[in-house]
């Protein structure tokens, strides 16, 4: 498969082009790495920044500074930008630059399909956030604003921001589809001689689950909005209880998508942490074999418990049995990864680095974030805290810890290796406590307004959760201007800084440490070997 | 493209003074991208026809476009799986078979004849190893490396006739500096 790919590649070594073709029509993996990478970051302070002004909003009870319909849109495009715009691709990107070298291979599998994959990202955000512009300019009826679940029959008879945010989803959508097919022919066909699949990186487990996972679900995704548009344009009901419909099974539809996505955006992480822990704990990663099972459990158990999202929708006790403890069975191959990942650390040789800071703080959150979510797991508890803020509190503790603290942990791990600078540590740590702080102030105030009753997705509140909201909306402030310290650290990095050796870390370990820093831009001289 | 090579010398396995046979490095046999892709396909297509039968059939045809893009990327693997390139040397003929895909290139040319020629760019990298005859050259090598391309290039050197100019870099291992204007 790789082959006329490879030749492509190949050619480009007598004649690189430079400028914005290089961008464009670039087939090396790591220049398409750092693209998702950059883009992922962009998305970031796109959906942040909206966020914080739903924080400004929240800062006091009554409408400050927007109307209800506004609140709703930015409510919206702050999680699917989130998810779709900067978790996945910033995973992506990730993988685009790591798992190649990691793997002993030349580069991804498909290089053109991964040029693609990534320049279809650009225009579906654009579609996805063209609408909120065009309505800030009194045009149209704004971005869609039906949550970023986009339940129906909100989503059928909401203004046409819906219909961007289907074709959006659609291209986004694609763009996951490529790169999941991209990463199972890279894992399963281009590994170095020798590197037997139980010989791989656990950093390349995470990623096979997490494609095998996207191919699973998207399709699903896919027709589902599909019959939202057709619901919205072609008059049928698929979600219209007057026509015979089911709203209902939109959201069936959508969690079966929705909750595998919590593990396509864990399981990368996942695998990416031993790596940094046992760098910084000098120690072997404990357990390598349960941590490869604990991800195939994971891997199959996801997408057999999405309906535990929907106990206030109304189903059957004998599903709600069901749905409950398969989720709660979930936390056994999590609490295996828990474990390994615990006694790697355990009597190792510690040193707190800014990647083992940024590590240990996604198992501390992400530990609270599934505790948490044990109990959302329990039927019975569950109406209490559903739709109120302790629910938003609960998946914030358990996507942040993924999709930021542990990506940013792999970032700083691997920094060095590919700018061929050491980042400035000082800066790191100030970056990860300012992250840490902001985050905890955000959101541990948010556990105590919802089990005291404050609903979530409304612009306004009772007097009565006033002091929790104004903390969190300060934190929220915090954790935002983190984010530019950590733009200040990887510009400085990328500029100059201390010369990174091959080997940047001490305890580090894998082919990629084996390659100069920088990586040159064609990895490996010759084909690497592992014994 | 990292390589399975194989070289052969007169009197082991094979009646050519050379025999050289290049091809791709996969990890990945035919019965597992064959369980790869049976098992996606089980999965998917499964997946659709439970939401077809809840009603959300429309979740069919995206899974049917999945497989197919999947399927499109399986058999593009299977063509190329014999892909090889392999350059042979018995008595005056020197052969030069290239096969991908489908497609099977052969060329023939008298060894006394052939020159190799050998272009690296700055610092030894991107080398490029053609063999010249005639005035036409047969760029060969596709699927080596540079350090192989270079070593390759020795061993024909051997044993074709003609008179080499400029081609080799003056070598040590892969920190050799390379001048073009001086002669090998």
């Amino acid at each position: 498969m790789s082959t006329a790919e490879t030749h492509a590649h190949e050619g480009h070594h007598h004649d690189q082009p430079t400028g914005l073709a290089r961008w464009l029509f670039t087939t090396n993996h790591k220049e398409i790495g750092t693209m998702y990478l950059i883009f992922a970051f962009a998305m970031l302070f796109i959906g942040g920044g909206m966020i914080l002004l739903v924080r400004a909003e929240l800062f006091q009870p009554g409408l400050q500074i927007m109307q209800p319909e506004f609140y709703n849109q930015l409510i919206t495009l702050h999680g699917l930008i989130m998810v779709f715009g900067v978790a996945m691709p910033a995973a992506t990107g990730l993988a685009n630059w790591m798992l190649p070298m990691m793997l002993g291979a030349p580069d991804m599998a498909l290089p053109r399909l991964n040029n693609w994959g990534f320049w279809i990202l650009p225009p579906a955000a654009t579609l996805l956030v063209t609408p909120f512009f065009l309505g800030l300019a009194g045009i149209g009826t704004g971005a869609v604003d039906a949550g970023w679940t986009m339940y129906a029959p909100l989503s059928v008879q909401t203004g046409w921001g819906m219909d961007f945010a289907i074709f959006a989803v659609h291209m986004l959508g694609m763009s996951s589809i490529l790169a999941a097919i991209n990463v199972i022919v890279t894992i399963v066909n281009m590994r170095a001689p020798g590197m037997t699949m139980m010989k791989m990186p656990l950093f390349a487990w995470g990623f096979l689950m997490t494609a095998i996972l996207l191919i699973l679900i998207m399709p699903v995704l896919a027709g589902g909005v599909t019959m939202i548009l057709t619901d919205r344009h072609f008059g049928t009901h698929f979600f219209d209880a007057a026509g015979g419909g089911d709203p209902v099974l939109w959201q069936h539809i959508f969690w079966f998508m929705g909750h595998p996505e919590v593990y396509v955006l864990l399981l990368p992480i996942a695998g990416a942490i031993p790596h940094v822990l046992q760098a910084f704990s000098r120690k072997p990663t404990y357990g390598y074999k349960a941590q490869v099972y604990g991800m195939w459990a994971i891997t199959v158990l996801s997408v057999v418990v999405w309906a535990h999202h929907m106990f206030t929708s109304g189903m059957p006790t004998t599903a709600q049995l069901y749905f409950m403890y398969s989720t709660m069975l979930i936390s056994l191959p999590l609490a295996v990864l828990f474990f390994c990942w615990i006694a790697t650390v355990w009597k190792g040789s510690l040193s707190f680095e800014t990647p083992m800071l940024f590590a240990l703080g996604f198992i501390i959150l992400f530990g609270w974030g599934g505790l948490t979510g044990l109990v959302l797991a329990d039927a019975a508890a569950d109406p209490q805290y559903h739709n109120a803020y302790f629910l938003v509190a609960h998946f914030h503790y358990a996507l942040y810890p993924t999709t930021i603290l542990g990506v940013m942990a792999a970032v700083y791990y691997w920094l060095p290796k590919w700018t061929g600078h050491m980042y400035d540590e000082k800066l790191g740590k100030l970056h990860f406590w300012l992250a840490i702080i902001g985050f905890n102030m955000t959101f541990i105030p948010q556990f105590f307004v919802g089990l005291a009753g404050m609903p979530r997705r409304i612009p306004d509140y009772a007097l009565q959760f006033a002091e929790w909201n104004m903390l969190s909306s300060i934190g929220a402030f915090i954790l935002g201007a983190s984010h530019l310290v950590f733009l200040y650290v990887v510009i400085k990095c990328v500029r100059g800084g201390a010369k990174a050796e091959a080997k940047s870390w001490e305890g580090a370990d894998g082919l990629e440490w084996t390659v100069p820093s920088p990586a040159p831009l064609h990895t490996f001289d010759t084909q690497p070997v592992v014994k | 493209m990292f390589t399975d090579m194989v070289i052969c010398n007169s009197g082991q396995d094979s009646p050519d003074a050379y025999t050289l046979l290049a091809s791709p490095n996969r990890s990945a046999s035919s019965a597992t991208t064959a369980l790869v892709f049976g098992g996606l396909m089980f999965l998917v297509l499964l997946i659709g026809i439970a939401f077809a039968s809840a009603g959300a059939w429309l979740v069919l045809p995206f899974a049917g476009l999945e497989i197919a893009v999947i399927a499109a990327g399986v058999l593009y693997a299977h063509r190329h799986r014999g892909d090889y390139e392999r350059l042979a040397i018995r008595n005056d003929a020197l052969r030069i078979e290239r096969h991908v895909g489908e497609r099977l290139e052969k060329v023939e040319i008298n060894r006394h004849w052939a020159q190799v020629v050998l272009t690296c760019g700055q610092g030894g990298h991107h080398c490029r190893l053609a063999l010249r005859s005639h005035g036409r050259e047969y760029e060969f090598g596709r699927y080596l490396d540079d350090t192989q391309r270079v070593a390759v290039a020795r061993d024909l050197m051997q044993h074709t006739g003609f008179d080499q100019q400029r081609t080799i870099p003056r070598g040590r291992g892969w920190g050799f500096s390379y001048d073009e204007s001086e002669p090998y």
